[in-house]
């Protein structure tokens, strides 16, 4: 009896050892079948960062065979993940333009700077940046607040936005637009509230602490059709137009950047650790291409005012990400810093 | 329109959810909003009114399975159960384990039950109570939530202030939000310390760790026992026990409801409000922290009614209440359903399913709590040298997943162990350090928020009504606590 | 009125000196506490002698062998990954816990035979018992089936 106590342990403990150390694999590589962490860079789950990763994930592991998990660990842990992974698929990004905005602003190390990771074919596009202020507010969007100072000359407005986010990009354009527009009498009287979360921004508007925020489309749209006083909103401005959406956007407000029409939507794309496989890369494009056309995805991103975009292969993907931060570079180096928006 | 759909499915997505809750609430380093992080994807497979069920069953287990290991072993499941704690594990000490935990059962039921019916009848008045409640008034709040440590730390309070503001200045290391600058931390931990020390790890060092290590000095001699459950002394009686009581346990839960409907005052600020007001309108305050029925009501009174709490602010304005319900948009977006002013108008049959779902998880968590306690108690029947092994091992694992997967957040537990350890060497109170540490970034962000609404006038702190009727509050406590320090010093005097 | 300068550049280096500002002051009257009280019954403000850190007849071995082990088992995970490394650490946290004289039965309980009757030698078997089954347990549990990332 104890030696079959014995022997059963000693077959327990020998078994558990080979099989918790017999994960490596050799052969050509693929993500079939493996388990895959998408790190992501908030650490919400109610955000559309896990809301985008969590809903791609569960079609691109159907298309990969591989069974992907998202990880919200954070944007300096995902970042973090991208240099410190080892490039076998088994850890991989999904991020939108804060992987370089935050690079941009100066608020991350160069080293996380896109150069040294790779990109990888884009999942989807949130079109759903919008600026709201209270439904009795004296002007009816962006546009209209200049012509509103010019008629008070008294008068200020306090815009609420996160440091070096997309919302911070979004009020600098605005800024600069107002700026190069009306002068800078007009633009010195549009001031900055420094913000959080979503919820402390509306704290901040019902407190009488602001007078316009920043936040994510469907995050507002109630407060837009409520007709409570204390809560009723209005939407002042989009940075992109949304499909069905009557809002308007800087575009058909004419808020321009350098005079060129300005858009511009949240890209989420896959990023992967430096010197990645080429032949993993390529079976992700071919599955992100198959589910990118996928009306199943479609449907469930619309759901959430997301879409999945036009496909973009992560030759095309690098391109595009690329170009948007250089387009983007110019207008971040001549703003002025925040300490001289602020009240 | 608003018909409620239930059923022997939803019966069983309840019961594993609180089950699993309980387990989660109770194992250390492990919480509910983990257990609800997990079961987020999975979610999707059903449709939402049965997910629900599993969620907020998760919600109820988990904040109600903390008190197990808090009384048992002097380890706090959950954050919010540090105060169930103080007097539950000294009544588990001499040998009233089974009652001290059914009287927190109860509590718990109680406090679920109460925020439930704030939940029903009062979600909209709550909800504007909440909308002005500006960043000040929670400073405030916060601050009053910190005169506790002036409370537990009788006989050398400056002592324990002073720790409890070291607490404050460690949670500030890291990045700070408003601007993605970093303070107070070495280069060499500029990736690992960029969010600061995480609570989990920081909690489990402090409690567990601290106490193995002081077990292993002691030689881990099994005559100390950690709960002497042989002379069962006294055993729960529902009459007894609750005599007297009904005021604080309706206290207990309107103060978590109503920490709950405050976005962004995190959930433990509402087990340490409580356990100080129980202790202050007391009529024997002294007798706090040696095992007294009070104390632990008021403490798991006050967590439980967290939960319906929490859901107000998110119901009724799409604001989560606490970090778990955070999680809990997740599970209506993913299904395209937007919380905000209009979710109860426009999902009437959504509305009503939270309310069964939370009824139901608060029956089930009594039920699988109450009658079966009495076996796992049992569990301290073993030899520490046996069950420390295996507390080491999930605290590990506790730790390691606070961030998905971080060795450094292990490193954290360790060093806060022996951080912990010294501290109790030098006679500074560990949960005081702690619980300036839970408090001391909401501390910084409310007093920012102030600073940043008045344009930097400090007058703003004295500029709100609600605000100053929280100063009142704020030096009554305060006063209390030096009269209460004073009337010891001198009784220690007559007496010695 | 009392006024502070806001910036957002600098904001996150507004609260911390007041923390540190109001630790300052308590340490002084800490001091102060401590300098009158001594005064008073006329001890030294530093007094060591017959100042003991460690309780009476502390356990040397366990106490840093807790910590030496803990300090091993973390690095351990990441080497050889969660299951093998708990196994191997929850055993000899056991091991250490119980007593480490239990290791002198092994050689006797081969040369006697003698496995399940030697008491010490059984205790070495019950702690297997406890690594392996809590360990895998755990593993399954939270790294299979609720997919928690392990080491």
């Amino acid at each position: 009896m104890k030696k079959v106590l014995l022997a059963v342990l000693g077959v327990l403990l020998v078994s558990t050892l080979l099989f918790a150390g017999g994960d490596s694999e050799a052969g050509p590589q693929t993500f079939k079948g493996k388990n895959v962490r998408v790190v992501i860079g908030s650490t919400s789950t109610s955000g559309d960062s896990y809301l985008i990763a969590e809903t791609v994930s569960r079609y691109l592991g159907k298309e990969l065979g591989a069974n992907l998990k998202v990880d919200a660990v954070g944007a300096a842990k995902a970042l973090d993940a991208m240099q410190t992974s080892k490039p076998d698929g088994n850890t991989i990004m999904m991020f939108h333009d804060m992987t370089y905005l935050g690079i941009s602003f100066g608020a991350y190390d160069k080293m996380y700077s896109l150069e040294n990771m790779v990109v990888g074919p884009r999942i989807a596009q949130n079109p759903g940046s919008a600026w709201g202020s209270r439904a009795d507010a004296p002007y009816d969007d962006l546009a209209g607040v200049p012509e509103y100072l010019k008629k008070n000359p008294t008068a200020v407005v306090r815009v609420a936005c996160e440091a070096g986010g997309v919302s911070h990009v979004g009020f600098i354009v605005y800024w600069q637009w107002v700026k190069d527009v009306y002068g800078a009498q007009i633009a010195d009287r549009i001031r900055v509230v420094v913000g959080g979360s979503t919820g402390d921004k509306l704290q901040m508007l019902w407190d009488g602490n602001t007078d316009i925020i920043f936040a994510d489309y469907t995050s507002l749209l109630q407060y837009t059709q409520t007709d409570d006083p204390k809560l009723a909103m209005k939407f002042v401005g989009l940075m992109d137009n949304i499909e069905g959406v009557s809002a308007t956007s800087y575009a058909d407000q004419g808020i321009t950047l350098d005079g060129k029409e300005f858009r511009f939507s949240k890209d989420f794309l896959i990023y992967l650790p430096k010197n990645f496989p080429a032949d993993l890369l390529a079976e992700l494009d071919a599955a992100m291409k198959r589910v990118n056309a996928d009306p199943g995805l479609v449907a469930d991103l619309a759901k959430m005012t997301y879409r999945p975009g036009t496909y973009l292969d992560s030759v095309k993907a690098k391109e595009f990400i690329y170009g948007k931060r250089n387009s983007l570079q110019g207008l971040i180096d001549r703003a002025p810093s925040l300490d001289d928006l602020v009240l | 329109m608003g018909v409620l759909s239930f059923g022997i499915p939803q019966l069983i997505m309840s019961v594993i959810g609180v089950v699993i809750g309980i387990i989660f609430g109770a194992l250390p380093g492990m919480t509910a909003t983990m257990a609800i992080a997990i079961f987020l994807p999975l979610t999707y497979a059903y449709d939402l009114n049965t997910s629900l069920y599993l969620l907020l069953g998760l919600y109820v287990g988990g904040i109600s399975g903390g008190l197990i290991p808090a009384i048992l072993i002097n380890i706090p499941g959950t954050p919010s159960s540090i105060c169930t704690g103080f007097d539950g594990h000294p009544m588990a000490r001499r040998g009233e384990g089974v009652r001290a935990l059914r009287i927190g059962i109860v509590a718990s039921l109680f406090g679920g039950l109460i925020s439930l019916a704030c939940l029903f009848f009062f979600t909209p008045p709550l909800a504007r109570v909440a909308i002005n409640f500006s960043a000040v008034e929670k400073f405030l709040l916060i601050v009053f939530a910190l005169t506790i440590i002036a409370a537990l730390s009788k006989g050398d309070m400056i002592k324990g202030v002073f720790i409890g503001f070291v607490g404050v200045l460690i949670s500030l290391i890291g990045q700070f939000a408003d601007n993605n600058k970093m303070r107070m931390v070495p280069s060499m931990f500029r990736v690992d310390l960029r969010m600061g020390f995480q609570l989990l790890p920081v909690l489990i060092g402090l409690f567990a760790l601290v106490q193995i290590f002081q077990e292993a000095e002691a030689g881990m001699k099994e005559e100390h026992h950690m709960a002497d459950l042989s002379k069962q002394s006294r055993g729960f009686n529902f009459r007894e026990d609750f005599k007297g009581q009904w005021f604080n346990v309706l206290r207990s839960g309107i103060i978590g409801t109503f920490v709950g409907v405050l976005p962004g005052v995190g959930g433990s600020a509402a087990s340490l409000l409580s356990y100080s007001q129980a202790k202050s309108m007391s009529k024997h305050p002294d007798k706090f922290g040696t095992g007294l029925v009070d104390g632990l009501i008021a403490s798991e009174g006050s967590n439980n009614g967290l939960t319906g709490g929490a859901l107000i602010p998110l119901l009724s304005l799409g604001i989560p209440g606490d970090s778990t319900t955070a999680v809990l948009v997740g599970a209506f977006m993913l299904q395209g359903i937007q919380v905000g002013p209009l979710f109860i108008t426009n999902n009437p049959t959504i509305w009503n399913t939270i309310l069964f779902a939370l009824l139901i998880a608060n029956i089930l968590m009594f039920v699988f709590m109450f009658y079966p306690i009495k076996h796992v108690v049992k569990i301290i029947n073993f030899p520490k040298s046996r069950i420390f092994p295996v507390i080491i091992l999930l605290c590990t694992v506790g730790s390691y997943a606070t961030q998905n997967g971080n060795i450094f957040d292990v490193w954290t537990m360790l060093f806060f162990g022996i951080v912990g350890y010294f501290l109790a060497k030098f006679g500074f109170s560990i949960p005081s350090f702690l619980i300036g540490f839970i408090l001391g970034s909401d501390l910084e962000k409310y007093f920012v928020d102030s600073i940043k609404g008045s344009g930097g006038d400090l007058s703003v702190f004295f500029s709100r009504p609600i605000g100053n009727v929280i100063w009142v509050l704020i030096l009554v406590s305060l006063v209390y606590a030096f009269w209460d320090e004073r009337r010891s010093k001198k009784k220690a005097q007559s007496e010695a | 009125m009392l006024r502070v300068t806001y910036r957002p550049s600098t904001s996150h280096w507004l609260f911390p000196p007041i923390i540190m500002g109001i630790l300052g002051i308590l340490i002084v009257i800490m001091l102060i506490q401590r300098a009158v009280r001594c005064a008073k019954e006329k001890k030294p403000f530093f007094n060591l002698k017959g100042y003991r850190f460690f309780i009476e007849n502390w356990d040397k071995t366990r106490l840093f062998g807790t910590l030496v082990l803990m300090i091993l088992y973390f690095p351990a995970m990441e080497l050889i990954g969660f299951l093998p490394a708990s196994i191997i650490f929850i055993f000899l946290f056991n091991v250490l816990f119980v007593g480490l004289h239990q290791f002198k039965s092994i050689p006797v309980a081969f040369k006697t035979k003698q496995f399940w009757s030697n008491p010490d030698f059984r205790s070495l078997i019950i702690s297997l018992a406890i690594a392996v089954i809590s360990s895998t347990l755990i593993w399954f549990l939270f790294g299979k089936v609720f997919k928690i990332t392990l080491p």
